[in-house]
């Protein structure tokens, strides 16, 4: 055998290795983006197809509450808004109009980060953006893959990896070391690669700049959405001095705010999973009090257009 | 005549032919596979397609810019491609260290076999090229053409996946003949092709969100398109579809695999894992015509031996496949054509054993 054989031998191992390894993220992603996990862009179920000119297109963003972990990706509460809002845009003797929604949160994302986030999601081309906000002194969740935001492959193409979460929460399912092994050394080369990253900031929402980080998100929100931007606040805090400063802030822009605080049935303790999460119906219920502000954009946006 | 004089005239003639049977075909009245190709064709790339064939992109790719009616093209392509593949079986026997005349009973039976036929009435498809690269590339392998068999693999492995397939099956094929070097090159050039459909593919799914999702081939654990295919046939369905694709070679084949030489006999065996999952994968009544050029030269040696009988079960064999390939509306003549293929088969294989015996 030439040394040329073997030098080719040896570079296309490297290369098959992590072709291989993308192929095998794909399925992964295509086993998991329907349930807890994400899509290889970093959103909530599988990948939306390119907008068409008829559709509504709606993004429910922000950090862990809007994540909605514990609940499947149709659980959650962009397809119930969607479900609420497709029913009274998409009626019979009307203009044919699809609506979508599209859960773009990240867990562990403080509201400082809302903005930028919201930003790189331009790309979905939301009409309407709900940035659901977690409550002043929520414990963030340390999460490295819901999305991968921390990865290089996020970083440098948009792409979040799961491989490294499947192969280690498989490998405890199944008891395979193996497997775990497989799963911790991905992550530990994600984590090589991946920008530095300090875990121990932001570990809870601080109260100190939490309305100018909803301000800067509003702001995005508004930038990358055509129709306007809904403020959701959490049901488990005192949202009294937030609510009179964004009233200032956007006197007679396409901002909508709503309180889940102000529907009692919000602050039932059933419609959580673990005391902060909401459950499948409490999704549900905060859709029912979201989808109003969402259609009275829409029309807004309606009237806009000739 | 040179080899190569030969060839181009063995591939005229079949064209000829062919392009006859093409145009007497008439056009499938069932759902195909014509729009995703012709929306490759036009677009080039189908965003968010979902469908297997999108990821198929090199034929539409070739004929979309050229001018003409689609059908037209598109026949033409199939017409072409398998006049060629007829001649490049024709090619491998004699590499193989076949008669000239052996080699003639299976380029005949390539190009008119039941997948080449199908093709013809359903063109629009991948398959008569692949048709052509299979006994093509494990020619040039066989004859040490590993730079150019990988520079074409890795243009074919854009029309479909198959292509690669003959690499692997002749790395296997040297390495169990103890030829580490070959094996290494032949290898070096599989892996090439594989890397060049992976990021193809990968490039189509990420860029232009192309998945899998509407091809059962994709659910490996799920029993992939074999399952469906057969929860979708009748027991009879099922039979007839695998009898038509290969007819009367399912009885001279394996007759042929012991008169065949070493080598014909080794590729025919290492390729049987490749026929599983290609038969899994897709749909096995079309699948496993791919691998006609290692089936239909082992036939081939038996109907040479008893020539007269050989041309008449060949002959019935052609006519059989105008009916259940090309789907010519020659009625009855068609099965009563299959049936006797079968029985002149089974008298050519009697007659070849007398003449061995003797």
């Amino acid at each position: 055998m030439t040394r040329g054989v073997i030098a080719a031998l040896a570079v296309e191992t490297v290369m098959l290795a992590f072709l291989l390894t993308i192929a095998a993220d794909q399925i992964a992603h295509s086993h998991v983006e329907k349930l807890g996990g994400v899509n290889i862009w970093g959103y909530r179920g599988p990948v939306l197809h390119q907008k068409k000119a008829n559709e509504v297109r709606i993004v429910v963003t922000g950090g862990d509450l809007a994540f909605g972990w514990g609940v499947a990706a149709s659980e959650a509460m962009a397809p119930s808004v969607r479900e609420l809002v497709s029913r009274r845009v998409d009626r019979p003797g009307q203009p044919d109009r699809r609506v979508t929604g599209v859960t773009a949160a990240a867990q562990g994302l403080a509201p400082a980060g809302y903005a930028s986030w919201i930003d790189r999601s331009a790309d979905l081309r939301p009409d309407v953006i709900c940035i659901v906000v977690d409550p002043i002194g929520h414990v963030l969740v340390q999460s490295a893959f819901l999305p991968a935001r921390h990865s290089r492959a996020f970083a440098m193409f948009g792409y979040s990896p799961i491989l490294p979460l499947v192969l280690q929460e498989k490998g405890t399912l199944v008891h395979s070391p193996l497997l775990r092994l497989a799963g911790d050394t991905l992550a530990a080369a994600d984590a090589m690669l991946g920008p530095r990253q300090n875990r121990d900031a932001a570990a809870t929402v601080r109260g100190a700049d939490y309305t100018s980080s909803i301000d800067a998100a509003v702001r995005a929100g508004l930038r990358s959405s055509t129709g306007g931007v809904v403020v959701v606040l959490s049901p488990s805090s005192d949202n009294r001095r937030v609510k009179v400063e964004m009233a200032s802030s956007f006197t007679g822009e396409r901002v909508r705010l709503v309180d889940l605080g102000d529907d009692p049935r919000m602050l039932a303790p059933t419609l959580r999973l673990d005391g902060f999460n909401f459950s499948a119906a409490g999704h549900s219920v905060a859709a029912e009090n979201v989808a109003p502000a969402v259609l009275e954009l829409i029309g807004e946006g309606d009237q806009r257009t000739p | 005549m040179t080899n190569a004089t030969r060839l181009v005239a063995i591939w005229g003639l079949f064209a000829v032919t062919l392009g006859l049977v093409a145009y007497a075909s008439p056009l499938p009245q069932r759902v195909t596979d014509r729009d995703v190709y012709e929306a490759t064709a036009a677009h080039g790339v189908v965003v968010d397609c979902s469908d297997i064939h999108c990821f198929r992109v090199l034929v539409p790719w070739l004929l979309g810019p050229l001018p003409g009616a689609s059908i037209v093209k598109w026949k033409a392509y199939a017409v072409m491609a398998n006049a060629a593949s007829g001649a490049a079986v024709f090619a491998l026997c004699l590499t193989l260290g076949f008669e000239r005349r052996s080699a003639w009973f299976a380029s005949i039976a390539s190009a008119f076999g039941f997948g080449s036929l199908y093709t013809l009435h359903d063109v629009y498809s991948s398959d008569p090229l692949m048709y052509f690269l299979g006994p093509f590339l494990t020619n040039e392998l066989m004859n040490g053409r590993v730079v150019l068999a990988g520079m074409v693999g890795a243009v074919g492995v854009l029309a479909k996946e198959f292509a690669a397939a003959p690499f692997y099956l002749m790395t296997w094929c040297r390495a169990v003949e103890r030829r580490w070097s070959e094996a290494a090159r032949v290898f070096v050039a599989a892996n090439a092709v594989f890397i060049v459909w992976l990021l193809m593919t990968l490039t189509l799914m990420l860029r232009f969100n192309y998945t899998y999702a509407g091809s059962a081939s994709a659910d490996l654990g799920g029993g992939a398109n074999l399952v469906g295919w057969l929860h979708r046939q009748s027991l009879r369905g099922v039979a007839a579809a695998m009898f038509n694709e290969f007819g009367v070679l399912y009885i001279l084949a394996p007759v042929g695999f012991f008169l065949a030489p070493q080598r014909l006999r080794l590729l025919a065996l290492l390729s049987l894992p490749i026929a599983a999952f290609f038969g899994y994968v897709q749909q096995p009544d079309r699948a496993l015509w791919n691998l006609h050029f290692l089936v239909v030269p082992m036939a081939a040696l038996v109907l040479s031996r008893a020539p007269t009988l050989g041309s008449l079960t060949l002959a019935a064999f052609v006519v059989g496949n105008l009916r259940v390939g090309a789907q010519l509306p020659i009625g009855s003549a068609g099965k009563t054509a299959l049936a006797a293929s079968m029985v002149l088969g089974l008298a050519t294989i009697v007659t070849t054993f007398r003449g061995t015996a003797s």
